[in-house]
């Protein structure tokens, strides 16, 4: 009878322990877009895996636009900080850890997780990057292989662009040197005609500038210009000359101009990064580094719309340089920034 | 008799700008009741929000500063009718100039650069308004159309300096190099923005006001922009009116830059003054060209911003709806048209 007794204490005490378990309040997540959601496909990933994570209850999400002035960016940063509301803060852009590691002096107990960016040591902020230079070697192996292909829009010179809309140094430390090292591995000789618009949106200016490279030349543009790259788009549509795009599969935007996407899964890290925090083993204070063989970074090679583009030669070659790649037979080194 | 007039019309002045702020908070209400799905919680964010702690209560002061700078700098110019409407680029000017001073002398003491910058800042815009004056006086060129385009073409040679020659390679988004830490202005309530430059907008608005009230140089503007004519009939040499003023007015301009960038940015980013030129003209407008009437005014258009952005962050609207109420309000100030209702009324 008294051990029976003891039994249900234990029991109730076990349950009234369990109960606050069960009903934990969800993770308040804010996410913070350093620029708009609409027309970035990256950004769009990450809002999408962020609402459909709150959509099935384990987090609250709570979107905020930067806007596309910079300047605005670490103000907005630090408000979401100086609310007090908010678990974590998640965001992207190898432009936020330095924002964030600002702000984070200011507020010691806010938590800030940064996809697409490095900075590692600062025990209030988890950094995952990925490996770049890899992306920017498919879209060189690919504007390598298109402008020595017998591809309509295909010329003699040996000769590929890239239009940015910025210069910052995971541009020019891994997307550039990966994308130049893609296409001198298809022959040394090829050149880079290479431009920056100086901003994200100035689709005319993208226009003017793709143009002004396929007048000299240039048959395949790699395009890492945001809203600008519309203008770059357009431009080679109507020259009937070839863009890269980067970061998200998009051959449905122009099927025949875009003739090859290097891609990130977004989606994927954003939705393991939040796991990881609702179960509290979100390493903070580190800096992770993905990459193709990970799964992070990859090529759009399974869209019908890219076999339709290119040639089967290059087909053939872009799916054994990939293969390399992602059984990890080859990688590339991320060099310090 | 005639003071009593006054009174009147001030009354009248003040009534139609209550009815004005009204409006525009009446208008913010309606449109967060359209566009959010919790509009207590929204109306809540916006209006008591910005006092809601030290953060946001201390960088809306720091947003007021450059608005008061920007809003005295178009109140010179409008008290004298000449018209600067290139307060975009001279702001930016003013704090790329500041920005550059400050990297030529990275060892310098801090007061030292701080001097300089601001020095510097003031007349690189005192100048860029300056030949907008000068093109009045010399060949009777409107200025103002000459300083908006002026204003054009100097914001994006200041982008070419940001994003070119002085761009820093380390950072990822679009800025020159830091300045020195020792440059940067006093803190005055952390972990906000708010620092010195604070004190120094209180005192650029009442040395404006002596200035402009107390001293011969002010009459003399004062008269030329209530009658030329009648004040060249008096002996005043106003053609050195129509340069002066937009001189001034640069200055105040270049200043409000070179406070930005020492108080809040500490670097020149791209793009970080923008709306800054605009919204001093409606600071001016609303605060009657008067310098005093310069500080609350720049403090509604501050909180104005500040309840946006409490709004975007505990409600669920987005930042525009600051813009739309400021649109609304300076539509209302130019239109003048509550004020001459209110003076209707009066009068009936």
């Amino acid at each position: 009878m008294r051990n029976g007794f003891v039994r249900i204490l234990v029991a109730l005490f076990v349950a009234l322990l369990a109960v606050p378990a069960l009903t934990a309040a969800p993770l308040n997540v804010a996410v913070f877009i350093p620029g708009v959601v609409a027309g970035s496909p990256t950004y769009e990933q990450i809002v999408a895996a962020a609402d459909k994570m709150a959509a099935a209850g384990s987090i609250t999400s709570k979107v905020v636009e930067g806007g596309f002035n910079q300047a605005d960016w670490p103000e907005k940063v630090t408000s979401l900080a100086a609310t007090g509301s908010y678990d974590l803060i998640l965001t992207t852009n190898p432009s936020m850890p330095g924002i964030c590691a600002d702000v984070a002096k200011d507020f010691p107990s806010q938590k800030f997780a940064v996809v697409d960016g490095m900075l590692a040591g600062n025990a209030q902020i988890y950094t995952l990057l990925y490996n770049q230079v890899e992306q920017g070697y498919f879209a060189g192996y690919l504007a390598g292989l298109v402008t020595k292909s017998t591809m309509k829009g295909a010329n003699k010179d040996l000769k590929v662009g890239a239009i940015v809309a910025q210069e910052y140094p995971a541009l020019t430390v891994e997307m550039i040197p990966g994308y130049t090292q893609g296409f001198k591995a298809i022959d040394s000789k090829i050149t880079l005609d290479y431009r920056i618009v100086g901003n994200w949106y100035d689709a005319t200016k993208g226009a003017d500038l793709a143009n002004s490279m396929f007048d000299s030349g240039v048959d395949v543009i790699l395009c890492i210009a945001g809203g600008a790259g519309q203008g770059v788009i357009k431009a080679a549509q109507d020259r009937g000359k070839y863009v890269i795009y980067f970061d998200a599969d998009l051959y449905s935007l122009a099927p025949n101009t875009i003739v090859g996407c290097a891609t990130l899964d977004q989606a994927r890290a954003t939705t393991e990064v939040l796991k990881k925090a609702i179960a509290g083993s979100l390493p903070y204070g580190t800096a992770d580094i993905v990459a193709t063989k990970d799964g992070y970074v990859d090529f759009a090679d399974k869209n019908p719309l890219y076999t339709k583009a290119v040639t089967k030669d290059v087909l053939d070659k872009m799916a054994v340089m990939l293969k390399q790649f992602r059984t990890g037979a080859k990688s590339l080194p991320v060099p310090k920034m | 008799m005639k003071g009593r007039q006054s009174a009147s019309g001030v009354l009248s002045t003040v009534m139609g700008l209550a009815l004005t702020i009204l409006f525009s908070f009446g208008l913010v209400i309606l449109l967060i009741f359209l566009l959010s799905k919790m509009p207590a919680k929204t109306i809540y964010a916006f209006f008591i929000g910005p006092f809601s702690n030290k953060y946001y209560l201390g960088n809306m002061l720091n947003v007021a500063v450059p608005l008061i700078f920007t809003g005295l700098g178009i109140a010179v110019a409008f008290k004298s009718s000449v018209f600067n409407l290139g307060g975009e680029g001279q702001v930016y000017a003013g704090g790329l100039a500041a920005t550059i001073a400050c990297l030529a002398i990275p060892h310098a003491p801090g007061l030292v650069g701080m001097a300089l910058a601001l020095v510097a800042a003031a007349t690189v815009s005192a100048a860029i308004a300056g030949f907008s004056g000068f093109f009045r006086m010399k060949w009777d060129a409107d200025e103002m159309i000459s300083s908006f385009l002026l204003s054009a073409a100097v914001a994006l040679v200041c982008n070419y300096f940001i994003t070119g020659p002085f761009d820093d390679p380390n950072n990822n988004i679009l800025s020159t190099y830091p300045i020195a830490k020792q440059f940067g202005l006093l803190k005055i309530f952390p972990p906000s923005k708010l620092n010195v430059s604070a004190f120094l907008a209180i005192a650029a608005a009442i040395l404006v006001y002596i200035f402009m009230n107390k001293t011969h140089a002010g009459y003399e503007m004062r008269m030329c922009g209530l009658n030329r004519e009648f004040s060249r009939y008096g002996g005043i040499k106003v053609s050195r009116y129509l340069v002066l003023p937009m001189i001034l007015s640069g200055a105040l301009h270049g200043l409000g830059g070179g406070l930005m960038v020492l108080g809040t940015y500490q670097a020149a980013i791209k793009g970080f003054s923008f709306g800054m030129g605009w919204n001093g003209i409606a600071v001016a407008l609303i605060a009657r060209n008067n310098p005093l009437g310069v500080l609350p005014a720049a403090l509604l258009f501050a909180y104005l911003d500040a309840g946006a952005k409490s709004a975007m962050l505990g409600g669920d609207v987005t930042f525009e709806i600051a813009s739309i109420a400021q649109s609304f309000i300076f539509y209302l100030v130019t239109a003048q048209a509550l004020y001459d209702i209110v003076r209707k009324r009066r009068r009936a």
